[in-house]
């Protein structure tokens, strides 16, 4: 059993890319569950993510890196158990750490093969994140494994290389991919970086 | 452990209806109808700029229709997959917004709706549904 976490902030882009991952998985045959995390009492991408034909497990009511942080544990744990799947795509909610939700995977018991943790940024609000909320922007990228350079499709040329350059300068040893995870543009790279076939 | 809500000094909410049309709707008015609602709910949090996050999705027997709305200097994101008219169905809206207390968040989500049922009055009729028990009983346990 592989892990994928998809971080980042609110608004990322983290629900298409797990319908994106999601859906490739299964056209090669893999079967993959979702771990969605709201912050809210009321679960909006669970119900988006079952419309798509996606097996989903929505947790609600609070963070999976600290209020919630058992309940990750046991659900991993009725996964690996009941459901065995190949792969677990958890997407936390857009205020999460990243760090503290492998952290949870390791104390998990569920020994999976593999974790890998994509943290998503957005880049048309890149340089705004970095101005409002540099420590925590900073926090959600630092543990990643890599940094997705997300909706290329609406941000291109200097602002592209602005946003890139930023990324680059808070986490100088990021590996960096651009992404589309609305056209698919850049997620056969992405793929490769995560180590997916 | 310390709340990371708290850390990125956000505030959040959620809440759902159900929603019954006058008249069954087809895919684009549907789209244009809930686009404005969810433009009323941005209004409702009564600051120009909103740094975060406010989603919908509503689901009905024909499919589904979402909505995201994350910047000010973008449109409202509408997709949606839907296989006839539809004249019912269940809405559901999550907000996560920095710089905003939760009470401030489910305020802007009560008064926007508030502001788009006054102007939709003759077309769509609102219930809210304003647990999770209670949504949770509704879907079956879902």
């Amino acid at each position: 059993m592989i892990i994928i976490q998809v971080a980042g902030f609110l608004g990322s882009g983290k629900t298409t890319l797990m319908i994106r991952l999601g859906k490739a998985l299964a056209e090669q045959g893999r079967r993959a569950v979702i771990i969605v995390n709201e912050v809210g009492e009321v679960g909006v991408d669970g119900d988006l993510l079952a419309s798509q034909g996606l097996q989903a497990l929505e947790l609600t009511e609070g963070c999976i890196c600290c209020s919630l942080s058992g309940t990750l544990q046991n659900t991993l744990r009725m996964v690996k158990t009941e459901l065995s799947p190949d792969f677990v795509l958890i997407e936390p909610t857009g205020l999460a750490l990243p760090g503290r939700i492998n952290g949870i995977i390791r104390t998990s018991l569920v020994e999976p093969e593999r974790v890998v943790t994509v943290a998503l940024v957005d880049a048309f609000r890149a340089e705004d994140l970095a101005r409002e909320t540099r420590t925590f922007f900073l926090r959600q990228m630092e543990s990643a494994d890599l940094v997705a350079l997300n909706k290329v499709d609406l941000v291109q040329g200097e602002a592209l290389d602005r946003a890139e350059a930023l990324v680059r300068e808070l986490c100088p040893d990021a590996r960096v991919v651009r992404l589309s995870a609305r056209t698919g543009e850049g997620m056969n790279e992405l793929a490769g970086l995560m180590g997916l076939p | 452990m310390e709340d990371s809500k708290r850390l990125a000094e956000a505030g959040s909410s959620g809440m759902a209806w159900d929603v019954r049309f006058a008249a069954a709707m087809e895919e684009k008015e549907l789209q244009d109808t809930l686009t404005a609602w969810m433009g009323e709910m941005v209004r409702g949090m009564g600051k120009e700029h909103i740094l975060g996050h406010i989603k919908a999705v509503f689901r009905c027997p024909q499919g589904w229709v979402r909505l995201n709305f994350v910047d000010p200097r973008l449109p409202i994101d509408v997709q949606s997959s839907l296989s006839g008219p539809v004249a019912s169905g269940r809405m559901k809206a999550m907000a996560a917004l920095v710089g905003f207390e939760d009470h401030e968040v489910h305020r802007g989500l009560e008064e926007g709706t508030g502001a788009f049922q006054s102007k939709a009055a003759d077309k769509v009729v609102l219930s809210s549904v304003r647990r999770a028990a209670e949504i949770l009983s509704l879907e079956g346990g879902e």
